[in-house]
């Protein structure tokens, strides 16, 4: 018992060497207690993932810090009030994948450009996934028979515009083939459609699908993202089978504009630290996220990319408005 | 002619056809034919016959009978005040909420509409406004982490 | 079943059945308050198990999901608002028979018929999962939308005196519910430039606001003399006569709700509401349903407790949530480090009879708290209706506001709180208008993804026969509602001509 309390104490100690601006707090910031603002309701995999930071960046601070979901509009009122926020950084947000596919569809009127991103937290990306009992085996399988079957071939995703949406839609770019994308009401329903055998494929994450893929009712054809899936190695990526295209949903953290240099160091350094911290990692890798961290410039230049790729395929699906 | 039927049926074809010459200028879906439009204007027209039905209905109806069946009078003059009061002072907390936080606006509420009700003796009075913002905070801050709005209250809460 | 015995003697181990005990209390807590859903619950206290072991874990969310489906029934009784989506049709018979002053009466049947309906369901999904599992994945957007149609026929059965004022409610529901993004375009319609209404109404808030706040501004109005008119708390128990009347219909209620719960997508609140029109549809005296009858209230509280346990199957069996709240609890096994669907049952099969019997314990804590807390809850109907009115008015306002945090939700509430009370003072029944936009969204997407499929031909939905029955089943509970609805007019006519007192 009392060695117990000891090794607690020297792990609380080694954590505080390994975290140097825990002891050398600049005065700087914090100074009050910190609003994380999400733009997803409580409960789902972004508020999970951001109140895991949250806590870590707690620790790390040695503040308090609220996570408070404001949602709506399909992210966009959420994401309004983070760059409306307060530029004192006491108020930071987490920022979603919807920041760039919100904008062609005329529903919000700012882009991530109205923004002041600190790192990108997450990517996961999608994987093309059809029934276990399916012919198909690979992306080839699958564009020749939809080449052969035109009108047949149908993709489930989460919802219109939404970014499985748009990874189909891209998908069935790359491969050259049309398909039928059929809206589902988040992934899980889409999921078990094809699981019950009514869709050819689904377009969701890794993630999503995991349970039913380790289970053997379904089976990936490929990964969109730019490595394989830590979760199944075996799965090649696009690229591997020729198609060079690569994707997925990210989660970052912002800042609204104009909060001064200093302060602004100070948070990206005590944020890079909450990621970094052990706790968070273990939570990350049990809920099968992806975490895929990028400072500031990285994450900026990966957002500007993302964007114009997803305006892009919103053109072409008749999505976007401008 | 039973009036109030007829008033509600009146909303109700109102209703239908705002809602039928909005959905017409919604984006046809070329392909399925079924597009964003389909539902609500088929809604939308369903509604506005089930109204006239309840119109003609309520045309016909025989005067007495529409008396008797009547529902209540406004019979309490102070009662149709306090109803007015009650929504306004709703709609004055969630003004204040943010501004002035959950606690205060509470209190105030609470204190405010049992006075209003007929609680006039001050010390239970308030007793029970703090009382009774306490439980509803406690519950909803601590135990649901679920933060509400600490408006001035913010720098003696954290 | 040696397993069974074996997880028994887990979950009967002390700490295990403490956060069970927890669980169900927060669960009726959580439930009892508008606006706090059990699918919330579970989400809020999902972070909290993080890193406590597994059974420990998922024996305290199980508990708080049987508690909280309870718990939605008190506030439903003794204040006209359902705690809980799922408690709506409860607020039918329930609240009646609190007026009446029988809210011992009342929430003691609500309490043997949410403690039978969830032990059923239990028992049903430690028995039959694999079976019910296999034709729930058999269901397709055709079958759903089928479903959808066949639970909005019940809205004749809930019309209230007149059919049309019930369609007419039910249609501008079902309108009201084409709100927001268009679900296969995306398209944002009727939102008014308001974000606030790209998801659709918000959902909660309405509720809140039709049923609480619209009795409030209609119970403030009531003079200060008649204040002091106090209800007399009845009974804890229910009497042998009650039980006796609402066998059948419980019987009935909690295979419907653990079967309805079992198809992924459809929850509680469709499984009560189908249950109350069926118990009132076979009843002999139909005309009495609406002004407190004891078996109706049982009909819907057995289905949404039974619900649970159906909604446990698909998620066990297949890895496929069954409603919103084993959505949530997806993530929770998955934070475990357990993955639901077949491998579980390969791998952690330990685990999922540890659920089996979680589950049913958390039954019976129900059962034992809430014979306790009856008492307490009894007590809120006795409260001044000085202090009750504005406490439900705060309550509701921060109901509303929570989920989201948006101040427009409050206004929503108020809104839908004022034309609620509108329609009250003139006829017209609520709750047609949440049945439909529980099912307008679900009848639409999916009759628009199954077009989607086939091209835009209609004809699809022909080759579907669990669809197609489930349609003819529509027609006909339709035609036997309307039916019915002349016999209870004609009844209430007689009563009327020999001078009776209309019921209620």
């Amino acid at each position: 018992m009392k060695r117990r309390s000891v090794l607690k104490g020297l792990g609380a100690a080694a954590a505080c060497g390994v975290v140097p601006f825990a002891s050398a707090r600049a005065a700087n910031w914090p100074t009050r207690p910190i609003t994380m603002i999400c733009p997803w309701s409580a409960g789902g995999g972004t508020d999970l993932l951001l109140r895991k930071l949250a806590a870590s960046l707690s620790k790390v601070t040695k503040q308090t810090v609220t996570v408070v979901n404001t949602t709506g509009g399909g992210g966009a009122i959420g994401h309004a009030a983070i760059m409306r926020a307060p530029a004192d950084g006491t108020t930071i947000g987490m920022i979603t994948f919807e920041l760039n596919s919100l904008p062609p569809q005329g529903l919000i009127p700012f882009t991530w450009k109205d923004f002041d991103p600190i790192m990108r937290v997450n990517v996961d990306a999608p994987a093309l996934t059809v029934n276990a009992k399916s012919p198909l085996n690979s992306l080839k399988d699958f564009a020749d028979y939809a080449k052969a079957h035109p009108g047949e071939a149908t993709i489930g995703n989460s919802g219109p515009g939404s970014v499985w949406h748009i990874a189909a839609a891209m998908m069935a770019e790359e491969l050259g083939v049309t398909a039928k994308y059929v809206p589902f009401d988040g992934a899980a329903p889409a999921v078990t459609a094809l699981v019950g055998g009514h869709l050819t494929a689904v377009s969701v994450s890794v993630a999503e699908v995991r349970s039913q893929v380790a289970a053997g009712n379904l089976k990936m054809l490929g990964v969109m993202g730019e490595a394989r899936s830590d979760l199944f190695p075996d799965v090649p990526t696009f690229a591997e089978q020729g198609v060079k295209a690569t994707f997925g949903t990210w989660r970052g953290i912002a800042l609204p504009k104009g909060v001064k240099p200093e302060i602004r160091a100070d948070i990206a350094k005590a944020l890079k630290a909450a990621y970094d911290d052990p706790e968070f990692q273990e939570f990350a890798k049990s809920a099968a996220l992806n975490l895929a961290y990028q400072d500031d410039k990285a994450f900026a230049g990966f957002l500007d990319k993302n964007a114009s790729d997803v305006l892009r395929v919103m053109r072409s699906l008749g999505l976007a408005k401008v | 002619m039973n009036r109030a039927n007829f008033v509600s049926g009146a909303i109700g074809v109102a209703v239908g056809g705002g809602a039928l010459a909005g959905a017409s200028e919604f984006p046809p879906d070329v392909v399925m034919n079924v597009g964003p439009a389909f539902f609500p204007s088929m809604l939308a027209g369903m509604l506005v016959l089930a109204s006239a039905i309840l119109m003609v209905g309520a045309a016909l109806e025989p005067a007495a009978a529409a008396e008797a069946r009547a529902p209540l009078r406004w019979s309490f003059a102070d009662g149709r005040v306090r109803a007015a009061v009650t929504v306004a002072a709703v709609a004055g907390f969630t003004l204040v909420l943010g501004p002035l936080g959950f606690i205060p606006t509470s209190v105030l509420f609470l204190a405010g509409m049992m006075a209003m009700l007929g609680m006039r003796r001050p010390l239970p009075l308030l007793a029970v406004s703090v009382g009774v913002t306490a439980a509803i905070w406690l519950i909803f801050e601590k135990l649901l982490v679920l933060s509400l709005p600490a408006g001035i209250l913010d720098s003696l809460l954290y | 079943m040696d397993l069974l015995l074996h997880s028994f003697g887990n979950v009967f181990h002390p700490s295990v059945m403490l956060v069970i005990a927890m669980g169900v209390a927060v669960g009726i807590t959580i439930g009892a308050l508008p606006g706090l859903t059990a699918t919330m619950g579970v989400a809020l206290l999902v972070p909290l198990t993080f890193g406590r072991p597994p059974l420990e874990s998922l024996a305290m969310l199980l508990g708080l999901y049987c508690g909280a489906m309870y718990g939605g029934s008190i506030a439903a009784i003794l204040v006209r608002t359902p705690g809980t989506p799922a408690a709506a049709a409860t607020v039918l018979e329930g609240y009646p028979m609190a007026q009446r002053g029988e809210a011992g009466r009342a929430l003691a049947m609500a309490l043997f018929a949410s403690f039978t309906g969830g032990l059923t369901g239990a028992l049903i999904m430690t028995f039959l999962s694999p079976m019910i599992s296999h034709v729930a994945l058999e269901f397709s957007t055709v079958e759903y939308f089928a479903l959808a149609v066949f639970g909005l026929s019940v809205i004749v059965s809930i019309s209230g005196k007149s059919i049309v004022k019930g369609l007419m409610t039910g249609i501008f529901g079902l309108l009201i519910s084409t709100i927001g993004a268009d679900p296969i375009s995306g398209y944002p319609r009727f939102i008014f430039g308001q974000m606030d209404l790209f998801e659709g109404p918000p959902f909660i808030p309405t509720l809140i606001g039709l049923f609480a706040v619209s009795e409030v501004i209609a119970n403030v109005q009531v003079t200060q003399s008649l204040q002091r008119v106090r209800a007399v708390v009845d009974r804890y128990f229910p009497s042998w006569a009650d039980i006796k009347a609402s066998l059948v219909p419980i019987g009935r209620g909690s295979v419907l709700g653990a079967l309805i719960g079992a198809i992924p997508g459809a929850g509680g609140d469709i499984a009560a509401f189908v249950s109350y029109g069926e118990t009132k549809r076979t009843s002999k005296h139909p005309e009495k349903f609406g002004t407190g009858q004891v078996e109706g209230l049982a009909a819907s509280e057995c289905a949404n407790n039974a619900c649970s346990g159906g909604a446990m199957i698909p998620l066990l069996s297949l890895g496929v949530p069954g409603d919103a709240v084993t959505a949530v609890l997806l993530g929770a096994f998955v934070i475990q480090g357990l993955q639901p669907g077949p491998l579980l049952y390969k791998d952690h099969i330990d685990i999922v009879y540890n659920v089996f019997a979680s589950m049913i314990v958390a039954n019976f804590a129900l059962l034992a708290i809430g014979l306790v807390g009856i008492r307490l809850f009894a007590k809120v109907i006795l409260v001044r209706r000085a202090i009750l009115m504005p406490s439900i008015l705060v309550l509701s306002v921060v109901g509303a506001y929570a989920m989201r945090r948006d101040v427009f939700d409050v206004y929503f509430m108020l809104g839908c709180g004022v034309v609620g009370y509108f329609m009250q003072k003139h006829e017209f029944p609520l709750s047609p208008i949440l049945l439909a936009l529980i099912l307008g969204p679900m009848a639409e997407a999916n009759l628009r993804r199954s077009l989607v499929v086939s091209g835009g031909d209609f004809g699809i939905i022909l080759t579907r026969p669990i669809a197609v029955a489930l349609l003819v089943l529509a027609v006909a509970s339709l035609a036997a509602s309307f039916y019915n609805h002349r016999k209870i007019a004609r009844r209430l006519a007689e009563q009327a001509a020999r001078g009776e007192p209309p019921p209620g």
